[in-house]
């Protein structure tokens, strides 16, 4: 026994100088002697020692539209919380999420019956508008048949107890509104005081009753002393009416027509990545009609320059991509940062519009 | 699509040949060079081990590495290297106990299951001494355990020592091939620093936010001693990230070709040690069969799992029927149809929670190849893999014997070589026997031990855990998925895998629950607890058992060759092997994939919209 203890003893010291000292020594040596720049994280520099603008590896979050976006992240682009969203095909929120980004963006294509002639081409939101407002309580249908998208309108710009707009505007309504409270004290005899995003149905329900066909927006109103404040009025078009009744708009059969219309969008622009850090997008993601034709016409100096600056661009995007292993795997992809960086260099942004 | 497994499977399979007899030499002793590694093997030797013996030193060794382990995570803030940055001010400070707890019993038992986060609760100490100790340490045990049988089964008067065997290991094998491994990730952009995380000033203003004063809040960039896990990682079969997101993280595997080999790698031992079986046998085509019947079953595996995530897109994302759903004691409920999304999958399969740089059909091949050999490390997020995708990762854990882990998965594979022959012998009615040595009422006893408390550590608890508020507040997922999750995680600890579907809330944290980043799960404590326990059970019972049972082969005359005996080096045998493995398997889990993945795949999809 006292033979065996004393193996394993010198085994463990062996085992932890060997492994956890001589071994990563030796390969913190050859880093910083070969590979000095991988070693440290593969950090771009600045210009005139500006610090670090980003690491090649790691995905950089763009939302202004002068630049290529990257794929969404289920980590925030959060570098020390790397993670997916871990949501199955059967979750809901991850259709609503898909849904939420595309609403908004989403075109016809070009020539398609459904975009339909002339210079200033139709767009599906003009289409989602139109079928909103023509029955006068779909806000409150979507309230109660959807599980993630109503709640999650409630809870906007949530941060610890405070909520936001929206979620002030529901307890106000709720406030002048007695149908709201006891519709939801009919469905839940037993519970405490009812939080906004407990209302969102009967609040909809009651809002689609009193504002038919209209849609609680927010709105920016000038005050009388100049300043500007944002609050919620009925209105007819919103970005929240296309994030959130796309879905619905889209699987109603009487626009069946028109959803075979839409320009489609790349998968990669609406998955999150593995890791939420991935720094590529794919080619046909960055030359399609939702990248590259935002970034030109916010590149480009003027209108007159509008195609050929187009065509800049592209050629940029083009000369930035590669494909995996030697181009044996997949399809061409860009690295966003990398692509970003060489676009302000040829189009500076101070001559973004 | 398929150029990328055929191409990590062949040529992992040539590479086996020379690395498997290469290990059969280094086992035997033959050849060894002289030197210090020379002198710290013969202050280890104590002797040739009984089968008891051997048993007793690995079991004594792997409780001095367990309390070496609890020790060094428990003192992480007090021990040296715990880097600070703006996320974190004053480093890393202690895991809660059970999390401890779990993640001792994890790396120690090669499982490598994370209830924490790597770049969040680790110090570069921790990473450095705990996790890489542990890499090397656990990836041997197993290797020993098999050399040890194949000792028995060739019928030696000892099964060798334990601590040379391990020390040769790491000092021949593992330790020049982790080195090599770290200088080629290195040249690929895996980083390889003592400096704290990265702040950058990202290209459009405050996009990461604004802070208190107003100023834009940088990009906070994890980084470390990353190059030096990586390759343990791999080639020890362990899988524990450096990062939350393991592979998948550009760190860990900066592109395609570091994809290719971070695959080479997981495999090439569990490959190699086929090879060795037959090569310390001397009988190269008993290993052969072996070797087929589960290069079948692996290719079986990869098929199924790039073809329904590959080349299908994301279910969420294509039109659905309407249906009405009717369940007892609850009102009929209609759902109606959904539109199919514009979204052109074409070329890319389901790309939720992959990376693009490694290729469409990467995510779906690391994912069988890390489940069927036991390493657990992963380049996709499985909990997003399409429903039936799903299937093949669980099935590779739950058979846990096509290739394995180090040693054990071809250890488990005689377990159902032994079983296999038994049936088959009763079947044509002749004595059972292997390698000349009857299979009698003892050996099966203890190949039984061996096989069924895999299934009782996976489905026991799943069963509990899917009953209580344990399971049902911590899954990620609705419906089927959810119970998925469950059904994952403990195929996971008991096979000694150590991937999840992660979206399931298992991770506490800092004891300190206000230094946390996130809520700490409410069930964090259960899930620590009952899967560090399976773990331990899962790891040590068919390591001891089929020893035991190769010293009781041992021990027996050897009965002379006739035409009446039944041969095992046959392909007629091979599909004897397969069958056993498919049905024992099927018997054993179809019932939980029923419930799990099948019934994801039907739907609805959404579910409970």
């Amino acid at each position: 026994m006292k033979n065996n203890i004393r193996a394993s003893l010198i085994l463990l010291l062996a085992t932890v100088v060997l492994c956890c000292g001589l071994y990563p020594l030796a390969l913190f040596g050859v880093g910083r002697l070969l590979f000095p720049s991988a070693a440290a994280g593969s950090l771009i520099e600045g210009k005139g020692g500006a610090g670090s603008q980003g690491s090649r590896l790691i995905a950089q979050p763009f939302t202004a539209p002068e630049y290529f976006w990257p794929r969404p992240s289920a980590a925030s682009y959060n570098a020390t919380a790397s993670g997916g969203s871990n949501w199955g095909a059967n979750n809901p929120k991850l259709r609503d999420r898909v849904c939420q980004q595309i609403g908004p963006i989403l075109v016809y294509k070009q020539g398609s019956r459904s975009a339909g002639a002339g210079p200033k081409p139709r767009t599906p939101q003009q289409d989602i508008d139109a079928w909103f407002a023509a029955v006068p309580d779909r806000a409150a249908a979507w309230a109660s048949a959807s599980s993630t998208g109503p709640v999650n309108w409630a809870r906007t710009d949530l941060s610890g107890e405070a909520y936001g707009l929206q979620g002030e505007y529901i307890r106000q309504w709720a406030n002048e509104h007695p149908e709201v409270l006891e519709a939801w004290k009919k469905s839940n005899p037993n519970a405490d005081a009812p939080k906004p995003e407990d209302l969102v149905t009967p609040f909809f329900a009651s809002f689609a009753r009193v504002h038919p066909g209209r849609w609680p927006g927010v709105v920016e109103v000038a005050q009388t002393d100049g300043t500007k404040v944002k609050r919620i009025e009925p209105v007819a078009s919103d970005p929240a009416v296309h994030a959130n009744f796309f879905d619905l708009w889209v699987s109603d059969p009487a626009n069946r027509d028109k959803a075979a219309d839409l320009e489609p969008v790349i998968a990669d622009m609406v998955t999150t990545s593995g890791s939420g850090l991935d720094p590529h997008i794919t080619l046909r993601n960055a030359l399609s009609v939702y990248q590259l034709d935002r970034v030109a016409a916010k590149r480009a100096p003027s209108d007159s320059e509008a195609d050929s600056t187009r065509a800049e661009i592209e050629k940029l995007v083009r000369a930035h991509a590669f494909t995996p292993l030697a181009g044996l795997v997949g399809e061409p992809l860009v690295n966003v940062l990398e692509l970003n960086l060489a676009l302000d260099e040829r189009f500076p942004t101070s001559a973004v519009r | 699509m398929w150029l990328l497994p055929v191409s990590i499977v062949g040529l992992t399979v040539l590479l086996s040949v020379p690395v498997g007899r290469l290990l059969a030499r280094i086992m035997d002793g033959d050849r060894l060079p002289a030197g210090p590694f020379a002198w710290i093997e013969r202050r280890l030797d104590t002797g040739p081990q009984s089968w008891k013996q051997y048993a007793a030193g690995l079991i004594l060794f792997n409780a001095v590495i367990f309390v070496f382990g609890y020790l060094v995570l428990a003192a992480q803030p007090a021990a040296p290297l715990n880097q600070t940055d703006s996320v974190f001010p004053d480093g890393k400070g202690m895991l809660s106990p059970t999390t401890i707890f779990n993640t001792a019993a994890s790396f120690l038992t090669n499982t490598n299951l994370q209830h924490y986060s790597g770049e969040q609760h680790l110090s570069y100490f921790t990473q450095l001494v705990f996790i890489v100790a542990n890499m090397f340490v656990a990836a041997g045990v197993g290797f020993c355990a098999l050399t040890a049988v194949v000792r028995g089964l060739r019928g030696d008067s000892h099964m060798g020592n334990f601590y040379v065997d391990m020390w040769r290991l790491t000092a021949y094998v593992f330790v020049p091939a982790s080195l090599v491994m770290g200088v080629a990730l290195m040249a690929a952009g895996t980083p390889m620093t003592l400096e704290p995380s990265a702040e950058i000033q990202t290209v459009q203003a405050g996009v990461m936010g604004v802070g208190t004063n107003g100023t834009p809040k940088p990009q906070v960039i994890a980084r470390g001693p990353v190059a030096a896990i990586e390759p343990i990682k791999q080639l020890g079969t362990n899988g524990g990230g450096f990062f939350g997101a393991n592979s998948a993280h550009p760190y860990e595997n900066p592109n395609a070709w570091t994809n290719v080999l971070e695959c080479v790698g997981l495999l090439i031992f569990p490959f190699a040690l086929v090879v060795m079986f037959g090569v310390m046998l001397k009988q190269p085509r008993q290993s052969a069969v072996i070797y087929a019947v589960m290069l079948t079953l692996l290719s079986a595996m990869i098929g199924w799992t790039v073809y329904q995530d590959s080349f299908v897109p994301n279910p969420a994302f294509e039109s659905q029927a309407d249906r009405t759903i009717v369940a007892g004691g609850a009102p009929e409920k209609t759902i109606p149809a959904l539109g199919k999304l514009p979204i052109d999958s074409k070329g890319l399969g389901n790309t939720e929670g992959k990376e693009l740089r490694f290729g469409p059909s990467a995510g779906p091949t690391f994912a069988a190849l890390t489940t069927a050999i036991s390493c657990g490390a992963v380049n996709c997020m499985h909990d997003s893999l399409n429903p039936l995708a799903g299937i093949g990762p669980l099935i590779g854990m739950q058979l846990n014997c096509v290739f394995g882990g180090k040693g054990v998965g071809l250890v488990n594979m005689l377990v159902y070589l032994i079983i296999g022959v038994f049936l088959a012998g009763l079947m044509v009615g002749r004595t059972p026997e292997y390698l000349g040595k009857k299979i009698e009422a003892r050996e099966m006893k203890l190949a039984m031990l061996a096989l069924l408390v895999h299934p009782i550590m996976v489905l026991g608890p799943t069963g509990l855990f899917a009953a209580m508020s344990w399971g049902r507040e911590a899954t990620n997922n609705p419906g089927a998925h959810g119970f998925s999750e469950i059904l994952y995680e403990f195929s996971s600890a008991s096979a000694n895998n150590g991937s999840g579907f992660e979206g399931l809330a298992d991770t506490f944290g800092f004891n300190d629950a206000s230094r946390n980043l996130s809520t700490p799960a409410t069930h964090a404590a259960a899930w620590d607890l009952s899967t560090g326990m399976v773990m331990l059970v899962s790891r040590f019972v068919p390591i001891i058992a089929p020893l035991a049972l190769a010293a009781s082969l041992a021990r027996k005359r050897r009965t002379p060759f006739t035409t009446g005996t039944m041969r095992t080096d046959t392909p007629t045998f091979g599909f004897v092997l397969l069958g056993t493995v498919l049905l024992l398997g099927a018997l054993l889990f179809l019932p939980a994939l029923a419930l799990g993945p099948i019934a994801d795949h039907l739907g609805p999809i959404p579910f409970g919209r």
